[in-house]
């Protein structure tokens, strides 16, 4: 099962028996079963054609639609389960101070033991780094337990974040610089593909959480904000170093992508040009679909499955089957 | 047996689907899984089992010999608040039975008992005859098993319809009950019954 990226604009999809077609200009550029799918990603001017809708829906696979520049916009979401069992315990957990905090605060100890790894992983591998961002990044996931509410946690989360990416930079081999974390608009080439690595992390896994019936936009750490998915951003935390964070370093250092693959815009954001970016889908896919030994259950899963299993054990810690929840972290 | 049960106005969630019954007798996890939370997952089991009923379920009615064959016939019972569909019941000198198809071999499948003697029940009330056996058509073998609707298998079976409608109506979820059961459910993926016990046993700081 693979998620179907169709960057080229002006394209149209269509469904030919238990097919899609994606054509430009009477040109077939791809012809995949149905079954080979599991969701399909549309980037700006992309046509579908109704009984492509009606087949997709049908099937159970979800339309993501992103502008051309990967900002994302919105989804075509098949028939949901009947579960609101489910989602009403999430929204009493969600106005529960206590559980709200617990929760807020498995998802950025998962984020930051996983920095914590990343960084431990380069050192050993040879790159140079200085210790304070060891012991500032240690220092805020001891400090975890004791916040006492979301905001609490947030700062921690800044506060080890911020060491992070101090030196995030350092784990680069190529001529690419890296300063910290610049968001609307990325201003560089490495901040750009950081921000498109989180929409397309956040992108799967707002589909996880779909799936196990759970609402995506109401979360625990992030704050409820109109057309924000905000419980796929908290689950997203602890996969950001492992999925998102090592695709852009992999692209990087294994020369996938160059400078020359940047351009940038008038209003001083740097983009992907259009070939660098279907690179990038494709490593991303790649690494999405990669297996890894998972640290408690012990069986192999790719990342994609353990987004999966992530919702689902949320939606048992919510639905009181168990009493915790453990954030996905791996060595 | 028959007449125990009142016949009354049923709400649409108090409707049983016979097809549940054996998810029930299964386990009843399963059925909450499938009936009240709606999540589904095929594997290669339910495959083989919905490729079967697809080619079973033509409508049709032809002779054979001596015997009327029937094919997918809906059931709804106003006595015991079932609704489902029959693989096949077949008439042959004036005896009404249903045959359900299976795909795995003949065994003790208490499930699979349930759920047509559930639909022999329903048969009885709508032709007013009592039926005393039915069949179980095991695809991997080609051969049918004899059921007979003994009393103890009734009084199994409505024991299943009123354990069925109280999980529809209160819409609560069983207990998990990990077992040999486990691993042929399509649904393991989703119950999680190994990785819940792990976490229920492991410590926060075990990570």
């Amino acid at each position: 099962m693979a998620t179907l990226y169709i960057t080229e604009q002006g394209a149209i999809v269509r469904r030919v028996d238990e097919r899609i077609i994606v054509e430009h200009e009477k040109e077939v550029l791809a012809d995949i079963p149905i079954i080979k799918v599991d969701q399909v990603v549309l980037f700006g001017r992309v046509g579908l054609t109704t009984p492509v809708i009606e087949t997709l829906l049908e099937q159970g696979i979800e339309v993501c639609f992103l502008n051309q520049w990967g900002r994302f916009l919105g989804r075509l979401q098949p028939v949901q389960g009947k579960n609101c069992l489910v989602r009403a315990d999430q929204f009493r957990a969600a106005f529960d101070a206590g559980q709200a905090t617990y929760l807020a605060r498995q998802f950025v100890l998962g984020k930051l033991k996983n920095m914590l790894n990343m960084l431990m992983r380069a050192r050993r591998e040879g790159v140079s780094l200085p210790e304070e961002p060891f012991l500032e990044i240690n220092q805020a996931i001891k400090a975890l337990p004791r916040a006492e509410n979301v905001d609490g946690v947030r700062g921690l989360e800044g506060a080890g974040s911020a060491a992070y990416f101090r030196v995030f930079g350092n784990l680069l081999k190529k001529e690419f610089q890296f300063y910290g974390r610049v968001r609307r608009p990325p201003t560089d080439p490495v901040n750009s593909l950081l921000s498109f690595a989180y929409t397309l992390l956040a992108k799967d896994i707002a589909s996880a959480v779909n799936t196990v019936g759970l609402d995506p936009y109401t979360g625990f750490l992030h704050k409820d904000r109109y057309g924000r998915v905000s419980l796929a951003l908290d689950i997203a935390e602890e996969f950001r170093p492992l999925v998102a964070d090592a695709v852009v370093l992999s692209v990087i250092n294994r020369g996938m992508v160059v400078q020359d693959d940047f351009e940038q815009e008038l209003g001083g954001a740097v983009k992907l040009k259009d070939d660098a970016r279907k690179r990038f889908l494709a490593a991303y896919e790649q690494k999405k679909q990669s297996e890894i030994r998972h640290p408690y259950f012990k069986y192999r899963a790719t990342y994609r499955r353990c987004m999966e299993l992530q919702a689902r054990l949320l939606a048992k810690y919510l639905q009181g089957e168990v009493d915790k929840y453990l954030p996905l972290v791996t060595k | 047996m028959t007449g125990t049960a009142p016949v009354r106005e049923w709400q649409e969630d108090e409707l049983v689907p016979i097809a549940a019954l054996n998810q029930y007798a299964y386990c009843p996890r399963r059925c909450y899984y499938i009936y009240v939370a709606e999540e589904y997952e095929d594997n290669i089991h339910t495959l083989e089992g919905s490729y079967l009923h697809e080619n079973v379920h033509q409508a049709s009615e032809h002779l054979r010999g001596e015997k009327l064959q029937v094919r997918s016939v809906t059931l709804y019972s106003a006595r015991y608040g079932l609704a489902g569909k029959a693989d096949l019941v077949e008439i042959e000198d004036g005896q009404v039975y249903p045959v359900e198809y299976k795909k795995g071999r003949r065994g003790d499948w208490q499930n699979d008992q349930i759920q047509l003697c559930a639909q022999a029940m329903v048969l009885e009330e709508v032709t007013g005859r009592v039926i005393n056996h039915g069949y179980i058509f095991y695809a991997s073998e080609r051969r049918r098993q004899l059921i007979e609707f003994t009393p103890e298998l009734r009084a199994e079976t409505l024991q299943v319809i009123q354990a069925v409608r109280e999980l529809l109506t209160t819409r609560r979820r069983p207990p998990q009950k990990e077992g040999p059961r486990c691993q042929g459910c399509s649904l393991k993926a989703i119950c999680l019954p190994s990785e819940t016990r792990k976490i229920l046993s492991c410590g926060e700081e075990e990570q």
